[in-house]
């Protein structure tokens, strides 16, 4: 792997994403659902309060922030493959891949290239949000908590590189964008309710393993702003996994009839 | 400075290139002919370093294809078929990229601008350009790490005869100061622009040469074509009786009957004993001239020969 490299792809990948439109159209219509998700919540919550003096601080992180993020993640869902669609797909359909292939860059170099362009364009769409509490904190509205803040959206974005990294593997397999598009939010709603069904305490096996594999139940301590190292390395882990995946299939193209 | 020994390339069942061997020296540009499908592609894909061969070896410069990819690469400017670019970028935001990527300074790009006429266009949307101006774009990026082999997969595809002709003088121009393999399925290119040509087909190479040689080789007699005023039958059955004369045929029938003959000889020229045997006989002798195998002929009749055995 060399820095410098993944840096190259980096720059390119995000050079594109913001020279197209969807970018720009994504980072509108997350502030304009996220802001009317902010005021609603901080409404119903102030209208609600049994506290006759408005919110209290703990009833605001855990209450105004906990939903409002785990809300956005649930939104991050149905945007993310529009950007992980054309990630492999579109260089495979114009076959820019070729001279990319062509060029002296590793396979990792580039999978981590376009792996963190990804993730770039999330924080342009998502960090905008931090907007919320500071308004809060400056209205001296609540007292914003924000190592609290800091690990709802650590935990934001570990779930929105898990969601870049199946939608990077699922581009990979194919060069049609619409195709990867349905796929991955199919993949992504199924991992997202794979606890739906689930009774935590049930004794059959596999529900147990399912419950592990929930993307859902291992949000519950980010979003309420514990750190919690196993569910930390299960992200990780997550995240890990299907970019193994995706620099498996762009090195299928050495060993497929490499040998007889 | 290319040497294929043996080269294949299996896809499952599919043997898309077998066991094909040839070389190319310093500074020449080699013309890689057959039709669609004939492993063409896929033996510049190898060469380039994109996917390595299932068995046989390939040596640029000296250095082994499968042994060191990103040493060969660095000497390799490839242009795959049909142009992939980045329709976001401008031609120079392009260029940079691809810079970048083989530590070229602005000098270096600024170059192979001037070199492909790019100056009008540097700073337009890929997506806008021509046909013309993305294929230049594309030899660009090939050029601009200054390598000493360039492939280039049918780089006059899709061009009008006026961008085919700048493009083709391009390529001339790098002719002795950079070895070029170009494939291509347009006949005249290769006679114009390669001083050596092989043609593959199914996957093997079906003959090499350069465009000249081939000709000669593929053509087993020397060719005779003459127009006479006269009776068929009479001039047909003389003609055969003639000596070196191997085969009379018939070409067109028109009116006035004037015919025209393409007779099959031997080595020796004996266009003055036609001459005065037609003289001698009272018909009109009004085309006598040898007939050279066009490249086209010489195509064609290797792949038929192929095809039937």
């Amino acid at each position: 792997m060399k820095l410098r490299n993944v840096w190259i792809i980096w720059a390119k990948e995000t050079k594109i994403a913001f020279a197209s439109f969807a970018a720009y159209a994504a980072f509108t219509c997350f502030l304009f659902v996220s802001g009317y998700l902010f005021w609603a919540i901080v409404y119903s919550l102030a209208m609600n309060s049994s506290n006759p003096f408005g919110m209290s601080d703990v009833d605001v992180m855990q209450f105004v922030f906990r939903s409002l993020v785990q809300n956005l993640t649930l939104i991050l869902l149905f945007l993310t493959p529009l950007f992980t669609m054309r990630l492999f797909s579109e260089e495979k359909r114009t076959r820019t891949i070729e001279l990319l292939f062509s060029y002296p860059i590793s396979d990792l170099d580039l999978m981590l290239g376009k792996f963190f362009g990804a993730i770039t364009l999330m924080a342009f769409i998502v960090l905008p949000t931090l907007l919320y509490p500071l308004f809060l904190q400056l209205k001296h509205l609540a007292q914003i908590q924000w190592p609290v803040i800091f690990v709802q959206y650590l935990g934001m974005f570990l779930m929105g590189g898990l969601y870049i990294s199946v939608g990077t593997w699922i581009s990979s397999l194919n060069e049609n964008t619409g195709t990867s598009f349905v796929i991955t939010l199919g993949v992504l709603l199924m991992l997202w309710m794979l606890s739906w069904g689930i009774n935590r305490f049930s004794t059959i096996k596999i529900a147990k393993i399912l419950h592990q594999f929930s993307i859902l139940i291992h949000f519950v301590n980010f979003s309420k702003g514990v750190l919690s190292i196993p569910d930390l390395s299960f992200y990780l882990l997550f995240i890990f996994f299907f970019q193994f995946l995706t620099y498996q299939v762009l090195q299928s193209r050495v060993w497929q009839g490499a040998k007889e | 400075m290319i040497e294929v020994r043996e080269l294949t390339k299996s896809f499952g069942a599919v043997q898309a290139v077998s066991k094909l061997s040839f070389t190319i020296k310093d500074g020449e540009i080699l013309g890689f002919l057959g039709p669609n499908g004939a492993g063409k592609t896929t033996t510049m894909r190898i060469l380039a370093g994109i996917i390595p061969p299932t068995s046989g070896r390939a040596i640029v410069a000296g250095m082994d294809v499968i042994k060191e990819p990103m040493e060969v690469k660095r000497k390799i400017g490839y242009l795959p078929e049909q142009v992939p670019l980045y329709p976001e970028l401008t031609v120079m935001e392009y260029l940079d990229f691809v810079a970048s990527i083989w530590k070229c300074g602005k000098k270096d790009r600024d170059l192979v601008i001037e070199q492909c006429g790019l100056e009008s266009v540097s700073n337009a949307l890929i997506t806008r350009l021509s046909r013309g101006y993305r294929q230049r774009v594309g030899l660009a990026q090939a050029l601009i790490h200054n390598p000493d082999v360039l492939i280039l997969d049918e780089p006059t595809v899709g061009l009008d005869p006026k961008q085919i002709r700048e493009i083709r003088d391009l390529i001339k121009s790098f002719s002795r100061k950079k070895t070029v393999i170009l494939s291509t399925h347009i006949l005249p290119e290769v006679s114009m622009t390669c001083q050596k040509v092989v043609i593959i087909h199914k996957g093997e190479i079906a003959a090499e040469g350069s465009p000249e040689s081939l000709g000669k080789s593929i053509q087993n007699a020397p060719q005779v074509e003459v127009e006479i005023k006269g009776p068929q039958e009479s001039i047909v059955k003389v003609l055969s009786g003639l000596q070196g004369i191997l085969k009379v045929n018939v070409l067109s029938q028109p009116s006035d009957e004037t015919q025209t003959f393409i007779l099959e000889t031997q080595e020796t020229d004996v266009r003055n004993e036609i001459a005065s045997t037609v003289i001698n006989n009272h018909w009109s002798l009004l085309t006598l001239k040898t007939r050279e195998m066009s490249f086209e002929d010489v195509y064609l009749k290797i792949l038929t020969k192929e095809e039937s055995a």
